[in-house]
Protein backbone atom coordinates (compact mmCIF):
# COMPACT_ATOMS: atom_id res chain seq x y z
CA UNK A 1 0.00 0.00 0.00
CA UNK A 2 1.57 3.38 -0.94
CA UNK A 3 2.67 5.50 2.04
CA UNK A 4 0.60 8.45 3.22
CA UNK A 5 2.16 11.01 5.57
CA UNK A 6 1.67 10.27 9.28
CA UNK A 7 -0.68 12.73 11.06
CA UNK A 8 0.67 15.04 13.76
CA UNK A 9 1.12 13.36 17.15
CA UNK A 10 -1.35 14.06 19.96
CA UNK A 11 1.17 16.17 21.92
CA UNK A 12 2.26 18.19 18.89
CA UNK A 13 -1.37 18.97 18.09
CA UNK A 14 -2.24 19.80 21.69
CA UNK A 15 0.70 22.18 21.99
CA UNK A 16 0.03 23.85 18.63
CA UNK A 17 -3.71 24.29 19.19
CA UNK A 18 -3.24 25.75 22.67
CA UNK A 19 -0.78 28.42 21.52
CA UNK A 20 -3.04 31.47 21.12
CA UNK A 21 -0.60 33.15 18.72
CA UNK A 22 -0.98 30.22 16.31
CA UNK A 23 -3.55 31.52 13.85
CA UNK A 24 -3.80 28.64 11.38
CA UNK A 25 -7.54 28.11 10.79
CA UNK A 26 -7.60 24.59 12.26
CA UNK A 27 -6.09 25.78 15.56
CA UNK A 28 -8.40 28.80 15.82
CA UNK A 29 -11.35 26.46 15.12
CA UNK A 30 -10.25 24.02 17.82
CA UNK A 31 -9.98 26.85 20.36
CA UNK A 32 -13.49 28.04 19.40
CA UNK A 33 -14.80 24.47 19.78
CA UNK A 34 -13.23 23.94 23.18
CA UNK A 35 -14.55 27.27 24.50
CA UNK A 36 -18.04 26.39 23.25
CA UNK A 37 -18.04 22.98 24.93
CA UNK A 38 -16.68 24.48 28.14
CA UNK A 39 -19.46 27.05 28.45
CA UNK A 40 -21.43 25.47 31.28
CA UNK A 41 -24.77 27.10 30.39
CA UNK A 42 -24.86 25.68 26.89
CA UNK A 43 -22.78 22.54 27.35
CA UNK A 44 -25.56 19.95 27.09
CA UNK A 45 -27.21 21.74 24.19
CA UNK A 46 -23.81 22.08 22.53
CA UNK A 47 -23.06 18.42 22.89
CA UNK A 48 -26.46 17.42 21.48
CA UNK A 49 -26.01 19.67 18.49
CA UNK A 50 -22.51 18.38 17.77
CA UNK A 51 -23.54 14.76 18.16
CA UNK A 52 -26.38 15.14 15.68
CA UNK A 53 -23.96 16.64 13.18
CA UNK A 54 -21.41 13.90 13.76
CA UNK A 55 -24.06 11.23 13.18
CA UNK A 56 -24.74 12.82 9.78
CA UNK A 57 -21.04 13.31 9.08
CA UNK A 58 -20.42 9.70 8.17
CA UNK A 59 -22.42 9.05 5.01
CA UNK A 60 -22.48 5.29 5.49
CA UNK A 61 -23.51 2.84 8.14
CA UNK A 62 -20.82 3.55 10.75
CA UNK A 63 -20.31 -0.05 11.76
CA UNK A 64 -21.41 -1.66 8.54
CA UNK A 65 -18.68 -0.30 6.34
CA UNK A 66 -15.67 -1.80 7.98
CA UNK A 67 -17.25 -3.66 10.83
CA UNK A 68 -14.86 -1.85 13.12
CA UNK B 1 -13.17 -10.57 24.22
CA UNK B 2 -13.83 -14.17 25.36
CA UNK B 3 -11.06 -16.63 24.57
CA UNK B 4 -13.11 -18.99 22.33
CA UNK B 5 -14.17 -16.01 20.18
CA UNK B 6 -10.59 -14.72 19.99
CA UNK B 7 -9.27 -18.15 19.01
CA UNK B 8 -12.03 -18.63 16.44
CA UNK B 9 -11.34 -15.21 14.90
CA UNK B 10 -7.62 -15.99 14.75
CA UNK B 11 -8.33 -19.27 12.96
CA UNK B 12 -10.71 -17.43 10.64
CA UNK B 13 -8.07 -14.88 9.63
CA UNK B 14 -5.51 -17.66 9.04
CA UNK B 15 -7.93 -19.49 6.73
CA UNK B 16 -8.82 -16.21 4.99
CA UNK B 17 -5.16 -15.33 4.45
CA UNK B 18 -4.54 -18.75 2.93
CA UNK B 19 -7.52 -18.36 0.57
CA UNK B 20 -6.26 -14.94 -0.55
CA UNK B 21 -2.76 -16.30 -1.15
CA UNK B 22 -4.19 -19.15 -3.22
CA UNK B 23 -5.99 -16.66 -5.47
CA UNK B 24 -2.83 -14.58 -5.89
CA UNK B 25 -0.90 -17.73 -6.80
CA UNK B 26 -3.64 -18.83 -9.21
CA UNK B 27 -3.39 -15.50 -11.03
CA UNK B 28 0.18 -16.38 -12.05
CA UNK B 29 -1.10 -19.41 -14.00
CA UNK B 30 -2.83 -19.38 -17.36
CA UNK B 31 -6.34 -17.93 -17.02
CA UNK B 32 -8.01 -21.32 -17.68
CA UNK B 33 -5.99 -23.13 -15.03
CA UNK B 34 -6.43 -20.21 -12.62
CA UNK B 35 -10.21 -20.24 -13.00
CA UNK B 36 -10.19 -24.00 -12.35
CA UNK B 37 -8.12 -23.56 -9.20
CA UNK B 38 -10.46 -20.85 -7.91
CA UNK B 39 -13.50 -23.10 -8.48
CA UNK B 40 -11.83 -25.93 -6.53
CA UNK B 41 -10.83 -23.62 -3.66
CA UNK B 42 -14.32 -22.11 -3.68
CA UNK B 43 -15.93 -25.56 -3.30
CA UNK B 44 -13.55 -26.45 -0.46
CA UNK B 45 -14.35 -23.27 1.47
CA UNK B 46 -18.09 -23.77 1.05
CA UNK B 47 -18.23 -27.43 2.05
CA UNK B 48 -18.72 -26.77 5.79
CA UNK B 49 -21.68 -24.43 5.37
CA UNK B 50 -25.29 -25.45 6.00
CA UNK B 51 -27.73 -25.14 3.06
CA UNK B 52 -30.10 -22.76 4.83
CA UNK B 53 -27.36 -20.42 6.03
CA UNK B 54 -25.76 -20.61 2.59
CA UNK B 55 -29.05 -19.64 0.96
CA UNK B 56 -29.38 -16.69 3.34
CA UNK B 57 -25.82 -15.62 2.51
CA UNK B 58 -26.52 -15.78 -1.24
CA UNK B 59 -29.73 -13.79 -0.82
CA UNK B 60 -27.82 -11.12 1.07
CA UNK B 61 -25.11 -10.92 -1.58
CA UNK B 62 -27.77 -10.71 -4.32
CA UNK B 63 -29.53 -7.87 -2.50
CA UNK B 64 -26.39 -5.74 -2.97
CA UNK B 65 -26.13 -4.49 0.60
CA UNK B 66 -25.36 -0.82 0.97
CA UNK B 67 -21.65 -0.41 1.45
CA UNK B 68 -19.12 2.29 0.89
CA UNK B 69 -16.89 -0.23 -0.89
CA UNK B 70 -19.64 -0.88 -3.43
CA UNK B 71 -20.18 2.89 -3.85
CA UNK B 72 -16.48 3.55 -4.36
CA UNK B 73 -16.11 0.74 -6.92
CA UNK B 74 -18.93 2.40 -8.86
CA UNK B 75 -17.15 5.78 -8.62
CA UNK B 76 -13.95 4.15 -9.93
CA UNK B 77 -15.85 2.59 -12.85
CA UNK B 78 -17.46 5.95 -13.62
CA UNK B 79 -14.03 7.60 -13.59
CA UNK B 80 -13.20 5.29 -16.53
CA UNK B 81 -16.43 6.05 -18.34
CA UNK B 82 -18.90 3.30 -17.35
CA UNK B 83 -20.41 3.38 -13.84
CA UNK B 84 -22.77 0.47 -14.53
CA UNK B 85 -19.88 -1.82 -15.47
CA UNK B 86 -19.17 -2.10 -11.74
CA UNK B 87 -22.37 -4.13 -11.35
CA UNK B 88 -20.47 -7.16 -12.66
CA UNK B 89 -18.01 -7.16 -9.77
CA UNK B 90 -20.39 -6.12 -6.97
CA UNK B 91 -21.31 -9.72 -6.00
CA UNK B 92 -17.60 -10.51 -5.57
CA UNK B 93 -17.08 -7.47 -3.35
CA UNK B 94 -20.29 -8.11 -1.42
CA UNK B 95 -19.23 -11.71 -0.69
CA UNK B 96 -15.79 -10.65 0.57
CA UNK B 97 -17.34 -7.93 2.75
CA UNK B 98 -19.80 -10.45 4.25
CA UNK B 99 -17.03 -12.90 5.11
CA UNK B 100 -14.76 -10.26 6.63
CA UNK B 101 -17.58 -8.70 8.64
CA UNK B 102 -18.65 -12.02 10.19
CA UNK B 103 -15.11 -12.77 11.43
CA UNK B 104 -14.55 -9.16 12.54
CA UNK B 105 -17.78 -9.23 14.57
CA UNK B 106 -16.60 -12.44 16.27
CA UNK B 107 -13.24 -10.81 17.02
CA UNK B 108 -14.93 -7.69 18.43
CA UNK B 109 -17.41 -9.71 20.54
CA UNK B 110 -20.36 -7.89 18.94
CA UNK B 111 -23.65 -8.69 20.64
CA UNK B 112 -25.72 -8.18 17.48
CA UNK B 113 -24.19 -10.30 14.74
CA UNK B 114 -24.49 -13.64 12.98
CA UNK B 115 -22.30 -15.44 15.54
CA UNK B 116 -24.58 -14.23 18.34
CA UNK B 117 -27.57 -15.70 16.47
CA UNK B 118 -26.25 -19.06 15.29
CA UNK B 119 -23.08 -19.64 17.33
CA UNK B 120 -19.43 -18.99 16.57
CA UNK B 121 -18.65 -22.23 14.76
CA UNK B 122 -21.59 -22.08 12.37
CA UNK B 123 -21.00 -18.37 11.72
CA UNK B 124 -17.35 -19.08 10.94
CA UNK B 125 -18.41 -21.69 8.39
CA UNK B 126 -20.60 -19.05 6.75
CA UNK B 127 -17.71 -16.58 6.76
CA UNK B 128 -15.44 -19.03 4.95
CA UNK B 129 -18.28 -19.93 2.59
CA UNK B 130 -18.64 -16.21 1.80
CA UNK B 131 -14.95 -16.02 0.89
CA UNK B 132 -15.48 -19.20 -1.18
CA UNK B 133 -18.46 -17.55 -2.87
CA UNK B 134 -16.25 -14.56 -3.75
CA UNK B 135 -13.68 -16.89 -5.32
CA UNK B 136 -16.32 -18.84 -7.25
CA UNK B 137 -17.85 -15.64 -8.61
CA UNK B 138 -14.41 -14.28 -9.51
CA UNK B 139 -13.78 -17.43 -11.56
CA UNK B 140 -16.92 -16.74 -13.61
CA UNK B 141 -16.25 -13.07 -14.42
CA UNK B 142 -16.46 -12.59 -18.21
CA UNK B 143 -13.32 -10.52 -18.74
CA UNK B 144 -10.47 -11.05 -21.19
CA UNK B 145 -7.54 -13.00 -19.75
CA UNK B 146 -5.34 -9.99 -18.95
CA UNK B 147 -8.12 -8.10 -17.18
CA UNK B 148 -9.33 -11.24 -15.43
CA UNK B 149 -5.83 -11.99 -14.05
CA UNK B 150 -5.59 -8.41 -12.72
CA UNK B 151 -9.02 -8.83 -11.09
CA UNK B 152 -7.96 -12.11 -9.48
CA UNK B 153 -4.76 -10.57 -8.08
CA UNK B 154 -6.75 -7.63 -6.65
CA UNK B 155 -9.30 -9.96 -5.04
CA UNK B 156 -6.64 -12.28 -3.59
CA UNK B 157 -4.50 -9.44 -2.29
CA UNK B 158 -7.51 -7.68 -0.78
CA UNK B 159 -8.57 -10.82 1.09
CA UNK B 160 -5.07 -11.72 2.31
CA UNK B 161 -4.02 -8.20 3.37
CA UNK B 162 -7.34 -7.53 5.13
CA UNK B 163 -6.79 -10.66 7.23
CA UNK B 164 -3.25 -9.49 8.04
CA UNK B 165 -4.53 -6.04 9.07
CA UNK B 166 -7.22 -7.56 11.26
CA UNK B 167 -4.63 -9.72 13.01
CA UNK B 168 -2.59 -6.56 13.58
CA UNK B 169 -5.58 -4.95 15.31
CA UNK B 170 -5.65 -7.69 17.94
CA UNK B 171 -2.05 -6.70 18.86
CA UNK B 172 -2.66 -2.91 19.03
CA UNK B 173 -0.75 -1.26 21.88
CA UNK B 174 -2.64 2.04 22.16
CA UNK B 175 0.22 4.25 20.98
CA UNK B 176 -0.20 6.91 18.27
CA UNK B 177 2.04 4.90 15.95
CA UNK B 178 0.25 1.61 16.62
CA UNK B 179 -3.15 3.24 15.99
CA UNK B 180 -2.21 4.56 12.54
CA UNK B 181 -0.37 1.37 11.67
CA UNK B 182 -3.54 -0.66 12.29
CA UNK B 183 -5.73 1.86 10.44
CA UNK B 184 -3.42 1.85 7.42
CA UNK B 185 -3.44 -1.95 7.19
CA UNK B 186 -6.97 -2.96 8.17
CA UNK B 187 -9.39 -1.22 5.79
CA UNK B 188 -7.26 0.04 2.86
CA UNK B 189 -6.74 -3.42 1.27
CA UNK B 190 -10.48 -3.78 0.60
CA UNK B 191 -10.74 -0.14 -0.51
CA UNK B 192 -7.92 -0.85 -2.98
CA UNK B 193 -9.71 -3.95 -4.26
CA UNK B 194 -12.99 -2.06 -4.67
CA UNK B 195 -11.37 0.77 -6.63
CA UNK B 196 -9.27 -1.52 -8.80
CA UNK B 197 -12.15 -3.87 -9.59
CA UNK B 198 -14.44 -0.98 -10.50
CA UNK B 199 -11.85 0.48 -12.87
CA UNK B 200 -11.04 -2.90 -14.46
CA UNK B 201 -14.73 -3.68 -14.96
CA UNK B 202 -15.07 -0.38 -16.84
CA UNK B 203 -12.26 -1.40 -19.19
CA UNK B 204 -9.34 0.48 -17.63
CA UNK B 205 -5.88 -0.78 -18.49
CA UNK B 206 -4.62 -2.83 -15.49
CA UNK B 207 -1.75 -0.37 -14.95
CA UNK B 208 -4.15 2.59 -14.72
CA UNK B 209 -6.55 0.62 -12.53
CA UNK B 210 -3.72 -0.30 -10.14
CA UNK B 211 -2.76 3.39 -9.83
CA UNK B 212 -6.13 4.05 -8.14
CA UNK B 213 -4.94 2.05 -5.14
CA UNK B 214 -2.93 5.15 -4.14
CA UNK B 215 -6.24 6.41 -2.78
CA UNK B 216 -6.77 3.36 -0.56
CA UNK B 217 -4.83 4.45 2.54
CA UNK B 218 -6.28 7.99 2.75
CA UNK B 219 -9.81 6.73 2.02
CA UNK B 220 -9.35 4.03 4.66
CA UNK B 221 -8.34 6.76 7.12
CA UNK B 222 -11.42 8.82 6.25
CA UNK B 223 -13.61 5.80 7.02
CA UNK B 224 -11.90 5.10 10.29
CA UNK B 225 -11.86 8.70 11.55
CA UNK B 226 -15.62 8.97 10.92
CA UNK B 227 -16.28 5.61 12.56
CA UNK B 228 -14.21 6.61 15.58
CA UNK B 229 -16.02 9.94 16.00
CA UNK B 230 -19.33 8.06 16.03
CA UNK B 231 -18.08 5.28 18.27
CA UNK B 232 -16.68 7.78 20.78
CA UNK B 233 -19.36 10.46 20.75
CA UNK B 234 -22.48 8.91 19.23
CA UNK B 235 -25.54 7.81 21.15
CA UNK B 236 -24.65 4.16 20.60
CA UNK B 237 -20.96 4.66 21.38
CA UNK B 238 -19.32 1.31 21.95
CA UNK B 239 -15.58 1.93 21.80
CA UNK B 240 -15.28 2.60 25.55
CA UNK B 241 -14.66 -1.17 25.72
CA UNK B 242 -11.60 -0.87 23.45
CA UNK B 243 -10.30 2.71 23.83
CA UNK B 244 -6.87 1.69 22.49
CA UNK B 245 -8.54 1.39 19.05
CA UNK B 246 -10.36 4.74 19.07
CA UNK B 247 -8.64 7.92 17.87
CA UNK B 248 -10.59 10.41 20.00
CA UNK B 249 -10.27 8.32 23.15
CA UNK B 250 -6.56 7.81 22.60
CA UNK B 251 -6.10 11.56 22.13
CA UNK B 252 -7.76 12.44 25.42
CA UNK B 253 -6.26 9.50 27.32
CA UNK B 254 -2.80 10.83 26.40
CA UNK B 255 -3.60 14.32 27.75
CA UNK B 256 -3.85 16.01 31.14
CA UNK B 257 -7.31 14.54 31.83
CA UNK B 258 -6.37 11.02 30.78
CA UNK B 259 -6.77 9.44 34.23
CA UNK B 260 -10.23 10.91 34.71
CA UNK B 261 -11.31 9.77 31.24
CA UNK B 262 -9.89 6.27 31.84
CA UNK B 263 -11.98 5.98 34.98
CA UNK B 264 -15.15 7.17 33.21
CA UNK B 265 -14.59 4.76 30.30
CA UNK B 266 -14.14 1.84 32.69
CA UNK B 267 -17.69 2.64 33.85
CA UNK B 268 -18.86 3.15 30.23
CA UNK B 269 -21.81 0.81 30.63
CA UNK B 270 -23.33 3.43 32.91
CA UNK B 271 -24.92 6.04 30.63
CA UNK B 272 -24.07 9.01 32.86
CA UNK B 273 -20.42 8.05 33.01
CA UNK B 274 -20.31 7.65 29.23
CA UNK B 275 -21.94 11.07 28.78
CA UNK B 276 -19.36 12.62 31.13
CA UNK B 277 -16.59 10.91 29.16
CA UNK B 278 -17.97 12.31 25.90
CA UNK B 279 -18.13 15.84 27.28
CA UNK B 280 -14.59 15.52 28.60
CA UNK B 281 -13.31 14.45 25.17
CA UNK B 282 -15.12 17.35 23.46
CA UNK B 283 -13.75 19.91 25.97
CA UNK B 284 -10.31 18.39 25.63
CA UNK B 285 -10.19 18.98 21.84
CA UNK B 286 -10.46 15.33 20.75
CA UNK B 287 -12.98 16.23 18.06
CA UNK B 288 -10.60 18.98 16.93
CA UNK B 289 -7.80 16.44 16.54
CA UNK B 290 -10.11 14.20 14.49
CA UNK B 291 -11.00 17.20 12.31
CA UNK B 292 -7.31 17.99 11.85
CA UNK B 293 -6.49 14.43 10.74
CA UNK B 294 -9.48 14.44 8.41
CA UNK B 295 -8.59 17.77 6.75
CA UNK B 296 -5.00 16.65 6.10
CA UNK B 297 -6.28 13.32 4.75
CA UNK B 298 -8.79 15.01 2.45
CA UNK B 299 -6.02 17.27 1.14
CA UNK B 300 -3.93 14.15 0.37
CA UNK B 301 -6.90 12.60 -1.46
CA UNK B 302 -7.39 15.76 -3.54
CA UNK B 303 -3.72 15.86 -4.53
CA UNK B 304 -3.73 12.15 -5.42
CA UNK B 305 -6.86 12.43 -7.59
CA UNK B 306 -5.20 15.29 -9.47
CA UNK B 307 -1.99 13.30 -9.99
CA UNK B 308 -3.85 10.29 -11.42
CA UNK B 309 -4.97 12.13 -14.59
CA UNK B 310 -8.16 10.06 -14.77
CA UNK B 311 -10.38 10.16 -17.88
CA UNK B 312 -13.10 11.64 -15.65
CA UNK B 313 -12.03 12.64 -12.13
CA UNK B 314 -15.50 14.09 -11.31
CA UNK B 315 -16.92 11.03 -9.45
CA UNK B 316 -13.97 10.96 -7.08
CA UNK B 317 -13.93 14.75 -6.69
CA UNK B 318 -17.64 14.54 -5.84
CA UNK B 319 -16.85 12.03 -3.11
CA UNK B 320 -14.22 14.42 -1.76
CA UNK B 321 -16.68 17.32 -1.80
CA UNK B 322 -19.28 15.30 0.13
CA UNK B 323 -16.72 14.67 2.83
CA UNK B 324 -15.80 18.36 3.00
CA UNK B 325 -19.45 19.40 3.27
CA UNK B 326 -20.00 16.90 6.10
CA UNK B 327 -16.94 18.20 7.89
CA UNK B 328 -18.07 21.80 7.53
CA UNK B 329 -21.46 20.87 9.05
CA UNK B 330 -19.75 19.25 12.03
CA UNK B 331 -17.59 22.33 12.59
CA UNK B 332 -20.56 24.73 12.35
CA UNK B 333 -22.52 22.55 14.78
CA UNK B 334 -19.72 22.52 17.31
CA UNK B 335 -19.21 26.22 17.90
CA UNK B 336 -16.99 27.19 14.96
CA UNK B 337 -18.12 30.29 13.08
CA UNK B 338 -19.37 29.83 9.54
CA UNK B 339 -16.52 31.49 7.63
CA UNK B 340 -13.85 29.69 9.64
CA UNK B 341 -15.65 26.32 9.27
CA UNK B 342 -15.60 26.81 5.50
CA UNK B 343 -11.89 27.67 5.46
CA UNK B 344 -10.96 24.66 7.60
CA UNK B 345 -13.03 22.22 5.53
CA UNK B 346 -11.71 23.41 2.13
Amino acid sequence: MPKTAMPMTFDEFRTSSEAVENDRPIYVAVRQQRRWFRDGSSAEQAVQSALRAIARWVPWDPNGATGS
Amino acid sequence: MARPARDAARQGWIATKAAGATVEHAATLTADRARGLLRTESDRLREGSEPLLMAALRARIASRPSSVFIDWSRDAAEAFGDADAALAIHPVLAAVIEGVKIIDDIQDGETRCLAAEVGIERAMNVALAAIGEALGRTAELPFDDRTWSAVAVAVGRGIRETALGQEMESRATGSHESYWNVVDHKTPPLVATALELGALAAGADPVHAAALTQLAVPLGRVLQIGDDANDALGDDATDWRTPQLNLLMLYSLSGPNGDELGELLRRGEDRESLRAAQLLMLRDGALGYAVHTLTTTLAAIGATIESLALPDPQPLLRLLEQQREGLERVLRSSGVDEELARRVAK
